[in-house]
C-alpha cells in the first residue's frame, strides 16, 4: 500500500512536470516558424532575379570603349534589358570608314548575336556620323 | 474431524482471496511502474525539445541586429519606403557629383510586388560612369532595365540621360 501511494504520488507530479513543459514547448515552436518565415522571405526579396543575362551596363561600356579605334569618338550610350535580352545602341562619329570596320570588327565578340549599323558607312563621307544596336545573346 | 476439515476449506479459500489480492496488487503496481517510466522518459523528451528550442529562440534573437541590417535594403510600398528609395538614390548622385532628378516612380501590382523608378541625370563622363557603378552595386534587388546617357556637345564633357531601375526588394509582409 505504501509503495502504491508513493507511486502514484510520483507518477502525478510527473504529469505535471510533462504537461507544463508540453506547454512551454508548444508556446516557442508557435513563435519560430514565423520568425524563419520572415527571414527567409527577407532573404528572398533580397536575392537577384533570374532574369538570364546579367552583364552589367559598365562592364559593357567598358570593354565598348577599350576596344574601339582612337579615331571614333562616342557620343551616345543607350543601354536596355527586357525579356532576358540585352541591348546596348551606341551613336558617335568616326574619321574614316576603316576606323568604322574595325570597330564592326572588334564588336563582333562571342556574347554578341548581331551588330547593326544604322546605315551603310561605305559610302558617307568623313566625319560619318554612326549609329549602332549591338544584342548580346 | 469434520471441524477440522471445515477449517481447512475456510483457510484454503482465506489464501486463495489473499493470493488473488496480492496478484491484483502487485499486477496494478507493475503498471504503474510501467507508467511512471514512459512519463519519465517523455519529460525527458520534452525537456530536451524545449532546450533545443529555447537555444534556437536565443539563435534567432542573436540574428536580430543582422536582421536590421537585410531590412535597411528592404522597401516598403508605402509612401515613406518610395521617398526612402528615392533618398537613397539621389543621395548617391550626390556623392558622385551627378545631378539627379526622379522623373517618376510607380508601384508594381503584380504577384511580385516591385518599383520602377525613372531617374535623369547630368555630369561628366567620370561622374556619369560612377553614378552607373554605384547603381550596379546598390546592396538591393535592384535591375537596371534602360541606361541612356548622350553627349551635350562635343567640346565639352558634359552627359545626361536617363536611368531606369527595378527594384524587387520589397519588404514581405509581418
Amino acid at each position: 500500500m505504501p509503495s502504491y501511494i508513493s507511486l502514484s504520488s510520483g507518477i502525478k507530479t510527473l504529469q505535471e512536470q510533462f504537461d507544463e513543459k508540453k506547454s512551454f514547448s508548444m508556446a516557442t515552436s508557435k513563435e519560430i516558424p514565423g520568425q524563419l518565415t520572415l527571414i527567409t522571405q527577407q532573404l528572398a526579396a533580397l536575392r537577384p532575379t533570374s532574369d538570364g543575362v546579367g552583364v552589367a551596363p559598365s562592364r559593357l561600356m567598358e570593354v565598348i570603349l577599350n576596344n574601339k579605334p582612337k579615331n571614333i569618338e562616342i557620343n551616345a550610350f543607350l543601354f536596355t534589358k527586357a525579356n532576358n535580352a540585352i541591348t546596348v545602341q551606341l551613336s558617335g562619329v568616326s574619321d574614316t570608314r576603316e576606323d568604322l570596320l574595325a570597330f564592326q570588327k572588334t564588336l563582333q565578340t562571342p556574347e554578341v548575336q548581331t551588330v547593326k549599323f544604322g546605315g551603310s558607312f561605305i559610302t558617307k563621307q568623313a566625319p560619318i556620323d554612326f549609329v549602332v544596336t549591338v544584342t548580346f545573346k | 474431524m469434520k471441524r477440522a476439515i471445515h477449517l481447512l476449506i475456510i483457510l484454503i479459500l482465506i489464501d486463495l482471496v489473499c493470493a488473488t489480492g496480492m496478484w491484483f496488487g502487485f499486477a496494478h503496481l507493475r503498471d504503474k511502474k510501467v507508467e511512471e517510466i514512459s512519463l519519465i522518459d517523455q519529460v525527458e523528451e520534452e525537456t530536451r525539445l524545449g532546450q533545443d528550442l529555447l537555444s534556437l529562440k536565443r539563435t534567432l534573437l542573436t540574428t536580430d541586429r543582422a536582421q536590421s541590417e537585410i531590412t535597411k535594403y528592404l522597401y516598403d510600398v508605402s509612401e515613406e519606403g518610395q521617398i526612402k528609395f528615392v533618398t537613397q538614390i539621389e543621395q548617391l548622385g550626390t556623392t558622385t557629383g551627378v545631378m539627379i532628378e526622379t522623373q517618376s516612380l510607380e508601384v508594381g501590382t503584380d504577384s511580385q510586388p516591385s518599383m520602377r523608378a525613372v531617374f535623369s541625370l547630368k555630369g561628366s563622363w567620370a561622374q556619369t560612369y560612377h553614378f552607373l557603378r554605384l547603381l550596379e552595386t546598390f546592396p538591393t534587388n535592384l535591375t537596371l532595365t534602360r541606361f541612356e546617357v548622350k553627349r551635350g556637345s562635343q567640346y565639352i564633357d558634359e552627359w545626361s540621360g536617363s536611368a531606369v531601375a527595378l527594384i524587387s526588394s520589397i519588404r514581405p509582409p509581418r
